[in-house]
């Protein structure tokens, strides 16, 4: 009893301790905070909002690319607004952006004020209370106490797990420490209090990187920030040797990367199925943000796996096929943004013959952003009368060359046991 | 001198043929007639014929409805006949022709009416009609998703399908029925399914070239002419057995439905066509081993084909932008 006691009066006291910190801060970092709204020229009206953070005396403001995506895509529809901690509203103008961490800095030209964001200079410790702030669904600044958690796990561009509420309209502002230094940029969230934050690093490169930035056209960037990020991820991907996985009576590749991760399912507790089937899926849970009708810079891959021995082998084959017939790429494209796919198709078999596949390449070019692909391949095998694998994969944003050493090697890696 | 005496029916059918070698004939409703119509409006002695010095003579007995040469003119008196003159009595018609009477020169048996005679013989009507069956049968049997086949309901469906294909050539022959033209429904049904069983001969070959060869290979348009002769034979064949037309009108009527057919096809899938596809529209037939018979390419040969692939979208992309 004396113990629970002891523990109710400490949470309590860490509590209150908490909230008169965060009043602090927001008071004394509230002048520098802004709502970022993006508002259609036609209308007038706000088409979507975000916050964003002061982070210079002459009044350069970081925020998320998103919050700003269409401005960035059509800057003729779109005026970006803010609006102060007084209510006062102006213009800002777009100066320069990172899509794959999804930050951009814009600058506001009147009414500057002294006050800014400090960038950390290091990453706060693990369990370290921070504070979000930001302006959720229009309500009206607020600042969120939660705790650092160290980079997520897993994934290839580094973000932060915050716990604490982050939600919509918050994206863009900043997350501080104790001492209201900027540790973290709010940007998403999965729900339940936990939240990602970009880590400040990537803030103070792009701010390093700022005067080299600002020379060229926003397309220009975005479209050198796409071919670098495919680069760093294939690179890396394709850097050690991809292990054999059993995967049924079958190998698929196992990339050796800790970023792609894998889910499987089959149909083993169905017993009067036709067929024996099995499917393992790995993808990357992150994607490139470009605009509403434009995500990148992914990859997955699928497998499947039929087997029915009873089934003479023209009926399998031909119930194999409805299978086959419907492979999509993952990433969300538009007309705007990218041609259709052209596709080729061979019968296609390792040297020592272990598989014959009917093979499917389909390519489809960036219209913006030059040298950029979508790739997508799918194989089915053909020479095993009662069983058969599908291959797949889809690399969103990547370069010719790094796209063909990849699939070449993904043909390679997929054979009978 | 003989005379050949024709019974023509109003359509222009021959009902029945009489020679006489006498000198003297009564035509008539009346039993003591040498020829005896049936037509409630001919009278019991309406014509008598007279041979005088090797010209035969026509006379209307003073009829009731009286008779009349060719279309308009009333007989009245006696009057000599010429060889293909046509009488009509009643609602009855007769025509006269002389032994010596020119006759068209003999059709040789072509090809066409020989194969079409061929393709109307109920053994191969039989094995036309079972091969579709049997064919539409095999086809559900494979696509069939579930372990428990219904082969009863198998066998149902590929019978009423055949039965459902069989409804045009059977319109071919009430089109020919109602033109009076002789209705040759064997030789309809056979003609129809041999082709309909070309087509599906013609799916085999596309799935088995799609499957084998690369995309660098394409048959499509081959294929797409090969369709499209199948159809126009088929149509022409129909025609052919159904109606007396001229061989450039067949050729016409045949083209023009062919060509309505598959200009409305294509109209179809252009109406249907996407504006945009985001998706990928590949070949993916793929048949079980026993029909590969391609040499495999490498993985590295593949990859190295798709160069040209990166270019043309690369090029599309320049072009849209520009």
């Amino acid at each position: 009893m004396r113990v629970l006691a002891f523990v109710f009066l400490s949470l309590s006291s860490s509590i209150c301790f908490a909230k008169e910190q965060a009043q602090q801060i927001f008071q004394e970092l509230a002048p520098s905070l802004y709502q970022i709204r993006l508002i259609d020229k036609a209308t007038s009206e706000k088409s979507s909002i975000g916050s964003g953070f002061q982070i210079s005396e002459d009044g350069f403001i970081a925020t998320n690319y998103h919050v700003i995506s269409g401005y960035a895509q059509y800057p003729e529809k779109y005026v970006i607004e803010y609006e102060d901690h007084t209510g006062e509203k102006g213009q800002l103008t777009l100066k320069t952006v990172d899509v794959i961490n999804d930050l951009a800095i814009v600058h506001l030209q009147q009414n500057l004020q002294q006050n800014y964001f400090p960038i950390a200079m290091a990453a706060p410790k693990n369990g370290e209370e921070i504070y979000s702030l930001g302006n959720p669904h229009d309500l009206g600044m607020i600042v969120v106490p939660g705790t650092y958690n160290g980079l997520k796990k897993e994934s290839f561009n580094e973000r932060i797990h915050f716990t604490g509420s982050v939600n919509p309209g918050m994206s863009g502002g900043p997350v501080v420490n104790a001492s209201g230094e900027v540790v973290g940029i709010n940007v998403a969230t999965s729900g339940n209090s936990i939240g990602f934050l970009i880590p400040h690093d990537k803030l103070a490169h792009l701010i390093d990187d700022f005067d080299r930035q600002i020379e060229k056209p926003i397309q220009q960037q975005i479209s050198e920030q796409l071919l670098a990020n495919q680069k760093r991820l294939l690179d890396q991907l394709l850097a050690q040797p991809w292990l054999p996985k059993t995967f049924a009576q079958a190998f698929i590749p196992d990339t050796q990367t800790d970023f792609i991760r894998c889910w499987g399912n089959s149909n083993a507790d169905k017993p009067d199925a036709l067929m024996f089937k099995a499917v393992t899926n790995c993808q990357m849970d992150e994607y490139v943000y470009i605009s509403d009708s434009l995500t990148t810079g992914t990859v997955d891959m699928e497998f499947h796996y039929f087997e029915a021995d009873e089934l003479s082998s023209n009926r399998f084959y031909q119930l194999y096929q409805s299978q086959f017939n419907r492979a999509n790429a993952g990433n969300r494209v538009s007309k705007e943004d990218i041609t259709e796919f052209a596709c080729q198709h061979d019968i296609t078999g390792s040297e020592d013959n272990n598989i014959k596949n009917k093979s499917i390449l389909c390519v489809r070019a960036y219209k913006k952003y030059p040298d950029i692909f979508d790739v997508m391949f799918i194989a089915a095998s053909v020479d095993k009368q009662n069983k058969a694998i599908v291959s797949h994969f889809t690399l969103a944003g990547v370069q010719q060359s790094l796209a063909q050493q990849f699939s070449q090697r993904f043909m390679e890696s997929v054979t009978w046991k | 001198m003989e005379i050949i005496i024709e019974e023509i029916s109003r359509g222009k059918k021959l009902i029945g043929r009489h020679k006489f070698a006498t000198s003297q004939i009564q035509i008539g409703r009346g039993y003591d007639n040498d020829i005896i119509l049936s037509d409630p409006h001919v009278c019991a002695n309406h014509l008598n014929l007279e041979c005088i010095d090797g010209q035969w003579f026509i006379k209307d007995l003073e009829s009731l409805n009286g008779s009349r040469m060719g279309s308009k003119k009333v007989l009245i008196k006696q009057q000599p006949i010429h060889s293909g003159d046509i009488v009509t009595i009643g609602k009855s018609q007769l025509r006269f022709m002389m032994p010596d009477h020119p006759v068209v020169s003999s059709v040789k048996f072509n090809v066409i009416e020989n194969i079409v005679e061929y393709l109307g013989r109920w053994p191969i009507i039989l094995l036309m009609l079972s091969v579709f069956t049997v064919l539409n049968i095999m086809m559900m049997y494979l696509n069939s998703p579930s372990k428990e086949i219904n082969y009863n309901s198998l066998v149902l469906w590929g019978l009423t399908l055949t039965l459902g294909y069989t409804i045009w050539p059977l319109i071919c022959s009430l089109m020919s029925h109602l033109n009076k033209h002789e209705v040759r429904i064997g030789n309809q049904i056979g003609a129809t399914f041999v082709i309909i069983n070309l087509f599906w001969l013609v799916d085999f070959v596309e799935a088995f070239f799609g499957f084998n060869l690369s995309s660098n290979w394409s048959l499509n348009w081959f294929l797409l002419a090969l369709s499209f002769a199948l159809a126009f034979t088929m149509f022409w064949l129909n025609f052919y057995i159904a109606f007396e037309q001229s061989r450039q009108r067949r050729i016409k009527i045949a083209l023009g439905l062919t060509t309505f057919i598959y200009g409305s096809l294509f109209l179809y899938d252009l109406s249907n066509e996407p504006e945009f596809r985001t998706f990928p529209v590949y070949n993916s037939t793929i048949m079980s081993p026993a029909f590969l018979i391609a040499k495999p390419s490498t993985p590295a040969e593949f990859i190295n084909n798709s160069t040209d692939l990166f270019e043309v979208v690369e090029q599309q992309a320049k072009e849209i932008e520009d």
